[in-house]
């Protein structure tokens, strides 16, 4: 763990990314204090520029609070991004697994089925799913579990077929322990990090899917978000750039954020094959 | 003929990057090259045997490893103070190098012709149909038949054998100075490896080429050296012409390297016809099937076919072959990592083929195995003590009694009982094999399956594990299954030895007797191929 | 050579049944749509008008078992016939193909680009690890990566389109400018610019960062020691033994990422008013038109297949090993 920790430290890149989603999550989590009025509510006239009559970034086209909606965005988008991804973890792992361990025909077809869903335009499968299923947190969310899942799948796949002709798991079939004591205690733990580094990567995806969908106004009609927020005011860039401006801000310095965590943890938890590149 | 030496290398010294074991790869050696002489470096790994062969090219992986002191004069020339583009233009053409592993040695995308051409075309531009006629002389040279048709090939269609011939031929393609080899047959099957060295010893003769051959194994040196340097921990201990370091080594650490080599000589075993057979193999086949969308397109490789043999209580039979004989697929058989397509595996009467997953978790525990490779044998997420106890707790013996056997096996293998709570990161690759031997014992077993287990290490941490091995065998009255494709651990171990290849065993008979008079032919080649088998080493006194 | 040629019909296979899953999965998701599926095919304009209702109701069989119903639905998918669109007024094979060169030129420009500058970039970068250059090009990458394409449009217009004023950011054409010939082409391809650049940058970013990557993992490799053992210049090593050998993964990936630059031109479009399918999905998309959505699914996919196809044949020339099989 210490080792984990300064290993991780050794990427500046890293540790400037894991500071700057903590003070996302904290804009998040405290967005209630700090902004204690609904987003969605009017508080001035329109299309102030940032620092006019108090508003630090400004107000949008019918007077909304610029920097209100971007801290009430992070915590939709954030929490949006974090179970849509433990979505398509579910989904991938448990997939990429049982193709892994079992072989055979087994993995021929849950193979053809993941190749199947990389082949096709995921991005396009996203809007016509959610379109059809009407925008919601839950069709938005199940939505984006579903394109993202295939990649992970092959990762923990690759994983479990390595691991699966390792030696030790070899012995301990020899040894006569039984299937799940043999994925769980032996094989998991082992393929865990790459799980742990594409997690990562995959909440930075997820923002940005999400982030798209809202600026194509397929987002849940009744969340604030920094995606909608871009969609709703593009319109007016010429007059008003602010307000599409500062949300862009925010998604693109918390996707940068989670990718540079994301190598972090890569070379953190893979100290072996991170040495390239470095040096 | 007295002046320079063709290559002297004096004093160097090569650093590791900091937080290596050591500061120093190499450290201060100084050795001399002649013109038509083949001078063997042997060293155990870690030794630095190896840096100094790409010290000599300039191959360092530098900057992480760089020669920090010394000089090495090729023709007088200071290679270390050498200008990068004349180590270029000397590389390939006054020094040809070998690696180890032709199998990744050439570059996957480009044909065989091209790969040689590009040598010539670097350093000696030839005109087209100089340089095919060049390309097909090489490739001749070499021993490689039709040259026409593998000009043109690609290099995964060539084996082994063949692609080291194929980088000889590329080292050889301007006629260099010196060849140096690093390891050149180590990962080639033993009858390859033979006519490698008969190649490499007659191309030396016929250019009177100076070679430097990087290698640890002894038998390889007693076949090709005129003269030996032993390294241990990055400097030389011990050099001079062969016949002297072979026969009458003055250094005790070459002395106990040698010691160490086994004897191709089959050691007198008890003979054991009366005790009761635990073990029987009959008629096992193993198919691999290829499975392709395009009917009739699916591959079939018979792995193992119709193989039989019977194990007696207290007995070593060996199973030895080459790579792709079927030996590891058969052991697999045996302990049921793999199902065989036929036949029956006997234990005590029982025929473990038959039975389902579930059936056979109570047969388990009387068949272990000890693996090839101590670095992937040990899951590196559990502390030793559990990965020993691990397989009775399966069966359910309770943690407390499962521990305490733990422990006793730890003192039995050699390893102290703190070892328990580490991890198997903080042990040496011989420290491992023990482990993993603890950890087939734990079952308490009748039959034990070791594949390869000592083919990874050094030749001195082999010696002890075998001695291990032998004591805890003949402790326990074990039977054991060794597969191996080294004659000579075969000749110390066994007590009879079966012969397979492609698929089949080919001869079964006592050690001695099919070491002495093989019948089959492929046994008989098989046994000539074997380096330096004309050199016993002395017993160490 | 035979294969190779084996590869390549086994991969037809495979994108035939690609498309037929894809069929399949849009009747999945008409039957799994909330509410009836007849005012799913309809649309919210046409499911305003029973008579229309009526007729889809009869033409998709809806009335009869589920198996009869996908089989009329795949085969007049398979015979051309994606449906009709009651808000456009037309049919939608006809809508999607109108808009569809438009698109194919976008991406297509974008991807040119993003390979060229990417692997170019990776490969500098490669080749210099640690260096400024490399150091440069890995935060640009990484940036780039980061920001939401629809929002990298955005700006691009307001820095080029509205600060500058030096390129269109509106449509394909100027309008009644009445250009022909080469002045149209000129024209068109002034207009591509800003969009093409936000599409492409995000894939030159993956490239650049793939590039580089692939080429240091290759870099380790046992070959290119002999051929440095070989005496070869640094270029020649770099070119022939480590470019050459790095790009196969990229030519895999760019296949792969064909799905996402096809999806990426939904925002592009509608950041650009691109006349695409792209836009066309959006506006399907704002009058609720889901079997227009549907069909421009269908053609996507259809379009990815191919190129994914063109990569496997690409992939077959540069790889040998490939007649070994996968």
């Amino acid at each position: 763990m210490r080792d984990f920790v300064r290993r991780f430290g050794r990427n500046k890149g890293a540790v400037v990314g894991a500071v700057v989603l903590l003070l996302v999550v904290a804009l998040a989590l405290l967005a209630p204090f700090l902004f204690p009025n609904d987003p969605w509510e009017i508080l001035g006239p329109p299309f102030r520029r940032p620092g006019e009559m108090g508003f630090l970034l400004g107000t949008d086209t019918l007077g909304r609070d610029v920097a209100a909606g971007i801290a009430h965005g992070a915590r939709v988008t954030l929490l949006l991004s974090l179970v849509s991804t433990a979505v398509a973890l579910s989904i991938g792992v448990v997939l990429g697994a049982v193709a892994g361990y079992h072989g055979g025909w087994v993995d021929d077809v849950v193979m053809r089925f993941t190749e199947f869903f990389q082949t096709i335009p995921n991005f396009i499968l996203l809007v016509v799913l959610v379109a059809i299923f009407t925008p919601s947190i839950a069709s938005i969310v199940v939505a984006i579990g579903i394109v993202s899942w295939p990649p992970l799948a092959r990762i923990v796949r690759g994983e479990f077929l390595t691991l699966r002709s390792r030696e030790f798991v070899q012995a301990a079939e020899v040894l006569g322990q039984g299937s799940p004591r043999i994925i769980f205690g032996e094989i998991l733990p082992n393929a865990l990090s790459p799980v742990i580094v594409s997690a990562s990567l995959m909440v930075a995806t997820a923002v940005l899917l999400e982030s798209a969908l809202s600026f194509l106004g397929l987002g849940d009609p009744n969340l604030m978000s920094w995606g909608y927020m871009i969609g709703a005011s593009r319109t007016v860039i010429r007059q008003a750039w602010w307000i599409s401006f500062f949300p862009g801000v925010a998604i693109a310095l918390t996707v940068l954020a989670l990718n540079l965590v994301g190598e972090g943890l890569n070379d953190a938890l893979n100290p072996r094959l991170a040495r390239k590149g470095r040096a | 003929m007295s002046e320079a030496p063709l290559l002297a290398i004096e004093n160097l010294a090569i650093a590791l990057p900091r937080g290596a074991e050591r500061a120093l790869a190499v450290d201060g050696i100084s050795l001399s090259l002649a013109r038509n002489e083949i001078l063997c470096i042997v060293g155990e790994s870690g030794s630095g045997k190896s840096m100094t062969a790409h010290a000599v090219m300039g191959l360092l992986p530098q900057p992480q490893v760089r020669a920090t002191g010394g000089r090495i004069l090729y023709q007088g020339e200071d290679l270390l103070a050498a200008r990068p583009e004349r180590m270029r233009a000397l590389r390939g053409h006054k020094l040809g190098m070998i690696f180890q592993e032709p199998m990744t040695a050439l570059n996957p995308i480009m044909r065989i012709e091209a790969q040689i051409a590009e040598v010539i075309q670097e350093h000696a531009p030839l005109d087209r149909a100089a340089l095919r006629a060049r390309v097909t002389e090489l490739l001749l040279a070499v021993g490689l038949p039709d040259p026409e048709r593998l000009r043109r090939a690609w290099p995964h269609r060539l084996s082994g054998g063949q692609r080291q011939r194929v980088m000889i031929a590329m080292a050889l393609a301007l006629g260099p100075d010196i060849l140096i080899a690093d390891e050149p047959t180590t990962a080639l099957d033993v009858t390859t490896q033979a006519q490698i060295l008969a190649l490499i010893r007659r191309i030396q003769a016929e250019r009177q080429m100076g070679v430097l051959l990087i290698t640890h194994d002894f038998g390889v040196v007693a076949e090709v050296a005129d003269r030996v340097a032993v390294m241990q921990h990055g400097r030389i201990v011990e050099i001079g012409p062969v016949a002297q370091i072979l026969q009458a080594p003055e250094h005790p650490y070459t002395r106990s390297l040698i010691a160490a080599v086994p004897r191709l000589v089959a050691a007198p075993k008890p003979v054991l016809a009366e005790a009761p057979v635990v073990l029987e193999a009959e008629q096992v086949s193993k198919t691999f099937r290829q499975r392709s969308w395009i009917p009739g397109r699916g591959t079939e490789v018979a792995a193992v076919r119709n193989v039989s043999l019977a194990l007696r209580r207290g007995e070593t039979v060996g199973i030895v072959g080459e790579s792709g004989s079927g030996k590891s697929t058969f052991a697999r058989c045996v302990v049921r990592l793999l199902d065989p397509d036929g036949g029956a595996i006997r234990l005590d009467g029982t025929d473990i083929v038959k039975l389902g997953r579930r059936a056979l978790r109570p047969h388990r525990r009387r068949i272990q195995m000890v693996f090839q490779d101590p670095y992937a044998s040990l899951n590196p997420r559990r502390r030793v003590g559990d990965i020993i106890a691990a397989g009775p707790l399966a069966h359910g013996v309770p943690r407390a009694e499962a521990e305490r056997r733990a422990h006793e096996l730890l003192a039995l293998v050699g390893l102290d009982a703190a070892s328990a709570g580490r991890y198997p990161h903080e042990f040496s690759g011989g420290q491992r094999q023990r482990i993993g031997l603890a950890r087939a014992l734990a079952m308490q077993p009748e039959v034990l399956v070791a594949d390869e287990p000592v083919s990874a290490l050094d030749v001195s941490v082999q010696a002890q594990v075998l001695a291990l091995l032998a004591d805890v065998r003949a402790r326990l009255n074990l039977s054991m299954l060794f597969i191996t494709h080294d004659l000579r651990v075969a000749a110390q171990v066994c007590d009879r030895v079966a012969v397979m290849y492609r698929g089949e065993i080919v001869e079964l008979r006592p050690t001695a007797e099919l070491f002495a008079d093989p019948h089959h032919p492929y046994v008989r080649d098989l046994l000539a191929a074997v380096p330096g088998r004309q050199w016993l080493p002395a017993v160490a006194g | 050579m035979g294969g190779r040629l084996g590869f390549i019909g086994q991969r037809l296979v495979k994108a035939v049944f690609v498309i037929l899953g894809i069929i399949v999965l849009n009747f999945l998701l008409i039957r799994l749509a909330p509410g009836d599926p007849a005012l799913v095919l309809a649309g919210e304009a046409g499911a305003a008008d029973p008579k229309f209702v009526d007729d889809l109701r009869r033409e998709f069989g809806l009335d009869q078992p589920v198996w009869r119903q996908l089989m009329i639905y795949m085969g007049g998918i398979l015979s051309g016939d994606l449906g009709f669109s009651y808000r456009q007024k037309a049919p939608i094979l006809d809508l999607i193909l109108q808009r569809l060169p438009q698109t194919i030129l976008l991406t297509g420009t974008a991807l040119a680009f993003a390979i060229v500058v990417g692997v170019s970039l990776g490969a500098m970068a490669a080749r210099r690890v640690g260096s400024w250059a490399d150091s440069i090009i890995t935060t640009l990458a990484l940036l780039v990566y980061a920001m939401p394409q629809f929002w990298l449009g955005l700006m691009l217009v307001l820095l080029f389109g509205v600060q500058l004023g030096w390129l269109p950011t509106f449509g394909m054409n100027t309008i009644n400018s009445g250009f022909t010939g080469i002045d149209h082409a000129l024209d068109v391809a002034r207009h591509l610019v800003l969009p093409s650049l936000t599409l492409g940058l995000f894939f030159m970013a993956v490239y650049a960062r793939l590039t580089r990557a692939s080429m240091l993992e290759v870099a380790d490799l046992d070959f290119v020691r002999t051929g440095r053992a070989k005496g070869l210049a640094e270029g020649r090593v770099q070119r022939r033994y480590i470019l050459r050998n790095a790009l196969l993964p990229v030519v895999t990936y760019a296949g792969l990422q064909a799905g996402y630059l096809v999806g990426g031109s939904i925002l592009i479009e509608t950041v650009f008013a691109w006349p695409g399918i792209g836009r066309l999905a959006f506006e399907a998309v704002l009058v609720r038109d889901y079997n227009l959505l549907l069909g421009i699914f269908i053609i996507a996919s259809v379009l990815v297949i191919a190129f994914n196809l063109l990569t496997d044949i690409l992939y077959t020339v540069v790889d040998p090993r490939i007649e070994l099989g996968t």
